[in-house]
Formats: C-alpha cells, structure tokens, sequence
C-alpha cells in the first residue's frame, strides 16, 4: 500500500467511525482475558493556600479478578504525606499537609494498576468466597443509601413473583434503566441521594444517583450490592464515545459502577447508568428506547459485565475524611482539598485546582 | 399542596428548569415550620468572615439554600434583592447559603447577576444536612428571636405582595 492509499484509507475509516450509528448493528462484547496496565498522576496545585492546606487522593486499592493494584508513588512540598487506609471499606487515600505559608502546595500520585475486561459466564455457577459478616455489611444502608420506607416498598413492587436472587437483580436493573435517565447537567457524577429521588419522583440524574438507585434497591430486598467509585482510564474498544474516556486528560472522567452478589456467581457486574449514558449521550438525539440498535448491546452486557477501561478507586461510603473537621463524604472518587475557607469545591478542578491524566503502559 | 407533590415540583423544577419557561411555573407558598428548634448556621462569606444567624437577632432572616446549577434558585434570587431592599436592612435580612461550591464559581456567578446579598458557603454541605435540605431552592423564614417559624422548598415570588405581607408581620414592632 502506498502512501497515499493508506491515507485515503485512513481517511475513511476516520469518516465511518463519525457516522451516526443508530441504523447500523453496534456490538458491545467485553471479553476477559487480556490485562491492560494504566498510569493513572494526579496532580495537586492549590490555587488558594490560605491556612494550613490539606488534600486527599483517592488511591486505586480495588483487588479483584478483574483489577490489581500497583505501586503509588508520589511527590511534592508537603510536610506530610502519607497513604491512610480505612478499615471498615478498605479504601486508601494519599493525605497530604503543608505548612501553612505554603505559595505553591503541590502534591501528585501516581498509580499503576491493571485492568481486564469483565464478563459473567452465566452458564458457570460457582460456590464464591465471601463471608456472612462481609454479605451482611453490604446489605446495610448508608446515609445517601436507606434500605426502608419508600426505598424498600418500591424494590418489593420491583422484584414481586422473581424468584432467584438473579432474576430480581435483572427486574431491579432493567427498572432502574426504565424509570430514570441520565441528566448531563447534574454537577459531577450526582449526590446519590436516593429517598429524595424517589419520593421526589426525580430521576434524572448521574452513574452516583443511578447506580445508587440500583444498589439500595438490591440492599433492601437482601440482595448484598456496593458501589464502586472509579474513574475511566481510556476510550471504549467498541466505539462508545460515552463509555470511555476522551483523551489522556481524566480530570472529568469519574465514574462509578455497582456490584451485585449473586449466591451461584459472587459479584457480578452492573452498571444501568452507563445504560442511560449511552441513551442520553451517544447520540445528538436523546434515545428513549432499549431496543434501538446502539442500546441493545450494552443493556444486555452492563448486567454482569464491563469494559476494562476504567480503575475502581474504592467501594466506601460516609467517608470521614483523615484529619478534617468537615462533615463526611458520601463517596470518595474526586481529589478533595481544605483551606482557611473551608471544603474546596472538588467539582471544579480549575480552581481547585487539580488535574488527572490516563495512560496505558504497552511495552 | 400536598408535601409529595411539592416536592415533586421542586426537585422536578430544580433539573428541568432550563427546559421551561420561567413563566410557567407559579411560585411556591410559604408553609408554617413545625419541625423544632433553628438548627445551628455559622458559616464564612466570600470574603471569608464568619457570619452567624444568632449574630442577626432581632431581625428577621430568610435563609435560603441555592447553588448556581439550580435554575430555580437563580430565578428567585432578584425577587429576594427586592424583598430586601423593600423591607429595608434595619429590620430584614437575607443568608444565601450556598450548597458546596468554590468562591471563584460564585464569585462568576455574581459578576452576571447584580446581587447584594449575602452569600455564604457551605463548603462540605454540614449546613445543609443540619437543617435537613433535600433539594433546591429551600428556604426558611426565621423571626426576630431567632425562631424558623416558615419554611418553603421551590422558588418563590418573593414580590408577592401575600409573601412580603406574612413577612413583615414578624418584624420587630418599634
């Protein structure tokens, strides 16, 4: 091929990938197998160091099939840095302290994990390992994540005449697909507050909100669940712009998932909100049905898979924050920092300000 | 207005404002408090000073919990400016406290929006969990003696005269 056949070539494969792809067959097919390693810096450089200022990072400590930890490393000014671990979740975070005075408070981590595609094989029943004190302390509400009232009633409803713990996990996932929707204006990834929602009747909103929604319903009916709050690391392998990341730039690229623990399988993979992602975003159009061509593959496949293109950082909630006087996170999945002002905005990483950055480790 | 349905409207309108025609939508009335004592307010304004609810006693003080993603709470912010300047600072006053969001964002916000009041931060959203807001706008209506004694969740005509009328009621007679 000559040079400029190549181009030409190129060229269009670049046309066809931008094409609206609602009347085209779209596949959606994680396939285990194949670990992939990320680096994952993020950059710390607080534009207001009033007082003594303090920052936290979470830190990806997620162990699984289907994610490993690496080394975190990390570098700066300040007088204390350290890697502090929450025994209840197991979540870490890397502290960080500068003397007050500081000009220039800098700090940056980087992580190295792997990643590999996931995906149940529901034709394998297994007896997985988990014991009844961990089963029972995902069963357990959260301050965002009640399991009564109006949560349980509505999950009841949901998962009425199914009768194994998959099929209500399926009923409560296809309703949550069904009876909420992405609303791209929510800052973040949401609050996860799911009573208001549903006694609201307000369903719009992100994976934090979704996802929850999905959880605590699980919760309620005893079915154990968790959230896992992460971040994606690199583009969708199936063309998805909505289900991956950009560019190398991560700094908005925060997203959770959610886990249910099915008694013949373990956890299994879910995740509706990306369902309601690609619905609301893949396209200029809103896609309102799970039968159009784009939907199909992925509604079918977030309900016990995902892509390995995204690193779970932890599945802890009600997260008290090392050495803050400040009131507890619901979840810790951005960069958080505090001045003589107080909380900074961890939703605004231009004034924070901090900046994450993706890369994949080929060699 | 049943208490569901309202806060059907006021969460609904919270997200699905910018699809709406401000005009559409009437405001909210203010409802009696009956849920106990004034929950504590200490918080730093924008330029960083502590400011207190109890440091306003002897006004009345309508708190209101907004964010600048919340096209209600925006809606209603000129109607508050009016209501202030109406009644006068001597005896009326308005806390905006608003919900987890940098001074650089406010501070942008402001810059489009000729508004006096006073706005402070709640930073890590222990304010708002304190006196239990669930959604925005939510806003309070507390005496002279430091006692809540309406709250309403939505926006309001705060021009009204009913509103400005169940106001000025509460202030201090001289």
């Amino acid at each position: 091929m000559d040079r400029r056949n190549f181009l030409t070539t190129a060229a269009a494969a670049a046309a066809a990938m931008s094409l609206p792809r609602t009347g085209s067959a779209q596949t959606f097919t994680p396939v285990p197998g194949r670990w992939r390693t990320f680096e994952l810096v993020t950059r710390i450089e607080l534009t207001k160091p009033d007082g003594t200022p303090r920052a936290w990072i979470p830190i990806p400590v997620v162990d699984t099939a289907w994610q490993k930890p690496g080394s975190n490393q990390w570098a700066g000014n300040a007088k204390t840095m350290e890697q502090i671990s929450d025994p209840k979740y197991g979540s870490s975070l890397l502290y960080a302290e500068w003397n007050e005075g500081e000009k220039v408070p800098v700090v940056e981590l980087t992580s190295r994990f792997q990643t590999q595609d996931r995906m149940q094989d529901w034709s394998q029943k297994i007896t997985p390992p988990e014991t009844a004190a961990m089963l029972a302390m995902w069963t357990q509400p959260t301050e965002l994540i009640p399991t009564d009232g109006i949560v349980r009633k509505t999950a009841n409803e949901i998962i009425k005449g199914r009768k194994t713990d998959v099929e209500q996990a399926r009923a409560l996932y296809d309703w949550v697909v069904e009876n909420s929707y992405r609303e791209p204006t929510v800052r973040g990834c949401g609050v996860g507050d799911i009573k208001v929602m549903l006694e609201t009747g307000n369903m719009g909103g992100k994976c934090a909100d979704l996802n929850a929604l999905f959880v605590g319903m699980a919760r309620s009916v005893g079915i154990p669940a968790r959230d896992v709050y992460g971040i994606r690391v690199a583009k969708s392998a199936f063309g998805y712009k909505a289900l991956g990341a950009g560019s190398s730039d991560v700094t908005r690229a925060q997203h959770c998932r959610a886990e249910a623990w099915l008694k013949d399988y373990g956890w299994v993979a879910m995740d509706p909100a990306d369902v309601l992602k690609v619905m609301r975003e893949e396209t200029p159009e809103w896609i309102k049905s799970t039968s159009n061509n784009l939907i199909v593959p992925v509604n079918a496949k977030l309900f016990g898979g995902w892509e390995g293109n995204w690193v779970g950082f932890n599945t802890a909630h009600d997260v008290a924050l090392p050495h803050s006087k400040g009131a507890k996170l619901g979840f810790l999945m951005y960069p958080q920092g505090e001045n003589a002002e107080g909380r900074l905005d961890a939703l605004d990483p231009d004034n924070f300000k901090y900046r994450i950055t993706a890369r994949e480790i080929t060699t | 207005m049943a208490m569901t349905a309202l806060l059907r409207y006021a969460s609904a309108a919270l997200v699905l404002s910018l699809m709406l025609p401000g005009s559409a939508r009437a405001g909210s009335d203010l409802v009696p408090w009956t849920g106990g004592p004034t929950p504590q307010l200490t918080l730093k304004d924008l330029a960083g000073t502590p400011l207190s609810l109890a440091d306003l006693k002897g006004k009345v003080v309508l708190v209101n919990f907004w964010a600048t993603w919340c096209g209600p709470c925006i809606e209603e912010m000129p109607a508050m400016q009016k209501l202030r300047d109406r009644i006068g600072l001597a005896g009326f006053d308005v806390i905006a406290v608003n919900y987890q969001e940098g001074s650089a964002r406010i501070n942008d916000f402001l810059k489009k929006r000729p508004l006096q009041l006073t706005i402070v931060r709640d930073t890590d959203g222990s304010v708002k969990t304190g006196w239990k807001v669930k959604v925005f706008p939510t806003s309070f209506v507390v005496d002279a003696d430091g006692r809540i004694r309406y709250t309403v969740i939505g926006d309001v005509d705060w021009t009204s005269p009913r509103i400005e009328s169940q106001i000025r009621e509460l202030l201090p007679k001289t």
